[in-house]
């Protein structure tokens, strides 16, 4: 217990200690940026966390550098804008019944409602007050979870039975995202079919190169996943855009905002907040199935577990309690799977995942959580496990981040209106501008450039065809590490051809994966 | 010992002739780094970038180019103009062991400029296996399956030739990079690994014991811990980071090159002569230019022999 508060109060002191033993707000004052950008990001439709993350990335690296001392304020900006995002989200779904980003698709069907019965702050409020509380509960779940599961895992978890995990991740992401689980299920096998561009692990040298020596060390990740995030959302933008000219409105007024929340009123939500934020967090927990899965679930519990089930989508405070407590509740959880296994569960987390993984030093997975006793040799150095400390340090950022939701996030909430009338002609170059300079910046010139550009047209394909972009993405992330593990469990084994099928537990996980891919085609054959 | 003498006195000399330099480059320098972001070669490199130019005045950029033991780096490297402005940073490995599995890459192929420091190469197991000495690795391998982490085809080679040694059979677990081995071991998907200098920390604070140096004299870290050469084991998997560049630079520029290298590293103020010493003891290890070639060439007919010789 001892060793446990010793790091926990060096993660914290490391967030505003400097090399040479200074204060350090830079971190701190990154968190701020991030939540303020995140809110604004959030508030403006068409733009989501996600988006800015995949952008912001590439600069605070340029601005950063690399090694530990770039790892706080970067990953600070990052976790910001999540956590911003989440809350701003609801801000013109509330007014304009415009959501800001698809999570708070469902805030629009009762929010909106009560902004047009003139209760629009209330609503707000509602929902910025939900939102933070349902955060700060995921939250803490992660801090809990994380470290037990990351211990679990290194002592339960051997190379087959890892393999096996990461192979079932990836089908349960596949049939839970989208709408047509068989297109997620390619979408992920064409991200990790262009993720074996590179070089293998046995040293035969480059691998699906075509010949050009830039690409031995594999495709740029950061460029890439600018390409087909960002990028082929700017193509889809501007064909719409281009479509919907002739049937342009003029800009939108806001409606009469109405009273304030009480504290009373906040008081009462409570255990809504708490059963969506458990919902939420549930949910955030397993890969991939994501923000709007939880607001769904949680808005239809709420509506049945109601005295006046029929008020929900007219209106109803309780929906707008439901759905953001929820959709909030995902973000935190979703590190659970990052932090102990280095599995990503949605974008926010791919991002995480992708920064730590550019500035070096530092890698997610059960050795992290490792509570190595600290000892101190004299006129050398502290002995001790430097990345648990960097984690607590994240969890301490985390926690900044919430409270700059609080106070920061409560003022902003009501001055958001404006955003809406930002016209798409004046972002799309903005956007594309900046995206494309970060690829070029961030991964080696042209080559970023051009692997961005091949990406924006494989993501602008992948959408209009409606398959589904993030197991394409998750896919393209974790095929290294699977082949990585099941070239490790193979050679381990001694060269034992029925080396994943040896362990119960692994055996079990794809059993499961099978049962999953049967699902998938049963279903695409119910649905043709 | 000698070893160490001999670095100093190198060091010394060149340290003692900057000003003759004539060589300035045109316009920036890349220093491509044949390893990822945040590993020893990377600090090193970007420590050093920054170090010469202050020395210097030449603009420095580092650049990670991971990736096959610094063979994606080189491979690359190899068809630069060979004027100064770029330069790689990888380890001794990528030239005179991983051009024997390239069929367009050949150690003739660079130009070999300085090396930094040295490797702290080791045999690793779990303080709680309770091994001590290879010989307890030999004893335990009777009653479980040794799993030996390592992250390249030459390390690979090395652990096959001590399990013949010894007698036994190992099953190879690669991973990526010195940090891969020794995550392995510690989330105890092996239980033996290699390590050439980042299991300081972990050996340290008592997770990790050291059962055979597999330098050509003990390691820092465990200086009562005999080779394997002195256990009979004819293997020397030490390495050194080194800075080189395309093949065909003219002498002055690198020697030039390296004249600032030598001074950096000579200098106790420097942070990369302290990285050095603290990650890679006891001291940097300078040998540069035709002896630099020299070591590189011989030590790549050798390690030829010695994949022969395993073949067998």
């Amino acid at each position: 217990m001892d060793l446990l508060l010793q790091y926990l109060v060096l993660g914290i002191t490391s967030v505003f200690t400097a090399a040479d033993g200074g204060l350090w707000l830079l971190p701190m004052g990154m968190v701020l940026t991030g939540v303020v950008i995140g809110i604004l990001v959030g508030a403006t439709p068409g733009l989501s966390g996600p988006f800015a993350m995949a952008i912001a990335l590439p600069v605070l690296v340029s601005i950063f550098g690399y090694g530990n001392e770039a790892l706080y304020p970067v990953l600070g900006c990052l976790l910001g804008i999540m956590k911003g995002a989440t809350v701003g989200g609801a801000v013109p779904a509330i007014l304009f019944n415009t959501p800001g980003t698809p999570d708070a698709f469902l805030t629009t069907v009762d929010g909106y409602p009560l902004a047009q019965k003139g209760q629009g702050r209330r609503a707000i409020q509602t929902a910025h007050f939900a939102s933070v509380v349902g955060d700060n509960f995921s939250d803490l779940v992660l801090f809990i979870a994380a470290p037990v599961l990351a211990v679990a895992v290194e002592r339960v978890l051997d190379l087959p039975e890892k393999s096996a995990l990461i192979i079932l991740s990836l089908c349960f992401m596949a049939a839970v995202v989208g709408k047509a689980p068989l297109k997620g299920l390619i979408g992920g096998l064409l991200g990790m079919f262009v993720s074996l561009v590179g070089t293998t692990m046995s040293g035969d040298g480059p691998r699906m190169t075509l010949g050009i020596p830039e690409l031995g060390g594999g495709l740029p990740l950061t460029s890439c996943v600018l390409g087909v995030l960002v990028l082929s959302e700017v193509l889809i933008a501007v064909e719409d855009m281009c479509r919907d000219r002739a049937a342009a409105k003029g800009p939108v007024s806001a409606p009469e905002m109405g009273p304030r929340l009480s504290w009373g009123e906040r008081w009462r939500m409570m255990p809504a907040i708490l059963r969506g934020a458990g919902i939420g967090t549930m949910i955030g927990a397993l890969p991939g199935i994501g923000t709007t899965t939880a607001a769904t679930l949680s808005h239809d519990t709420a509506r049945r577990r109601s005295k006046s089930p029929d008020s929900f989508g007219k209106g109803a405070i309780e929906g707008v309690v439901a759905t953001e407590s929820a959709n909030s509740a995902v973000s935190g959880a979703n590190l659970i799977p990052v932090m102990s296994l280095g599995i990503p569960g949605n974008f926010a987390a791919v991002f995480i995942i992708l920064a730590v993984e550019t500035i070096g030093d530092f890698a997610f997975g059960p050795q992290v959580f490792r509570f190595t006793p600290i000892k101190e040799i004299e006129g050398f150095d502290t002995i001790m496990n430097r990345d648990l400390v960097m984690a607590f340090g994240l969890f301490t950022m985390m926690v900044i981040a919430n409270l700059c939701n609080w106070s920061v996030g409560s003022f902003l909430m009501g001055q958001l209106g404006r955003l809406i009338r930002i016209p798409k002609d004046v972002m799309l170059p903005v956007i594309l501008t900046v995206s494309l300079t970060a690829a070029y910046v961030q991964d080696g010139g042209y080559v970023g450039l051009l692997s961005a550009c091949v990406f924006a047209v494989i993501g602008y394909v992948l959408r209009r065809l409606e398959i589904s972009i993030l197991p394409f993405v998750i896919g393209f992330l974790l095929a290294p590490a699977l082949e990585g593990l099941i070239r490790g469990s193979f050679t381990a084994s001694g060269g034992d051809p029925w080396f994943l099928l040896k362990s119960p537990i692994a055996l079990v996980m794809l059993s499961l994966s099978i049962w999953l891919l049967v699902r998938m085609f049963r279903q695409s054959r119910t649905v043709s | 010992m000698k070893r160490i003498l001999t670095t100093t006195a190198a060091t010394a000399l060149l340290a003692a002739g900057p000003a003759l330099a004539e060589w300035n480059p045109d316009g920036p320098i890349r220093l491509w780094i044949g390893y990822g972001a945040g590993g020893g070669t990377d600090v090193q490199g970007r420590t050093l970038a920054k170090e010469i130019e202050a020395k210097r005045g030449w603009q420095v950029i580092p650049e990670n180019k991971a990736g096959d033991d610094g063979t994606v780096m080189s491979a690359q490297l190899k068809g630069e103009a060979p004027d100064g402005q770029t330069l790689g940073f990888a380890i001794t490995t990528t030239y005179d062991f991983a051009p024997m599995n390239s069929d367009n890459l050949s150690p003739e192929d660079f130009t070999y400029i300085t090396t930094t420091a040295g490797s702290q190469m080791a045999v690793l197991a779990r303080a709680e296996s309770g091994w001590k000495t290879l010989d307890d690795l030999k004893a335990a391998a009777a009653n479980e399956p040794i799993v030996w982490a390592n992250w390249g085809t030459q390390v690979e080679a090395g652990a096959e030739i001590v399990a013949r040694a010894l007698g036994i059979d190992v099953n190879h677990l690669r991973m990526k990079g010195g940090r891969g081995t020794l995550n392995a071991l510690v989330s105890m998907d092996a239980n033996v690994a290699w390590g050439g200098g980042v299991q300081k920390p972990l050996v340290e604070a008592g997770e990790l014991v050291i059962l055979s140096s597999a330098e050509t004299g003990p390691v820092a870290l465990a200086p009562e811990m005999p080779t394997l050469m002195d256990q009979g084991i004819d293997l020397n998997l030490g390495y050194q980071y080194i800075i080189t560049g395309p093949a065909g630079m003219p002498d002055e520029i690198r020697d030039e090159i390296g004249s600032v290298i030598a001074e950096i590293l000579a200098d106790p103020e420097s942070e990369t002569r302290q990285f050095i010493e603290k990650q890679y003891p006891p001291a940097p290890i300078v040998t540069q230019g035709a002896e630099l070639r020299e070591q590189i060439l011989s030590t790549y007919e050798a390690n030829v022999s010695m994949m022969k010789a395993l073949a067998e």
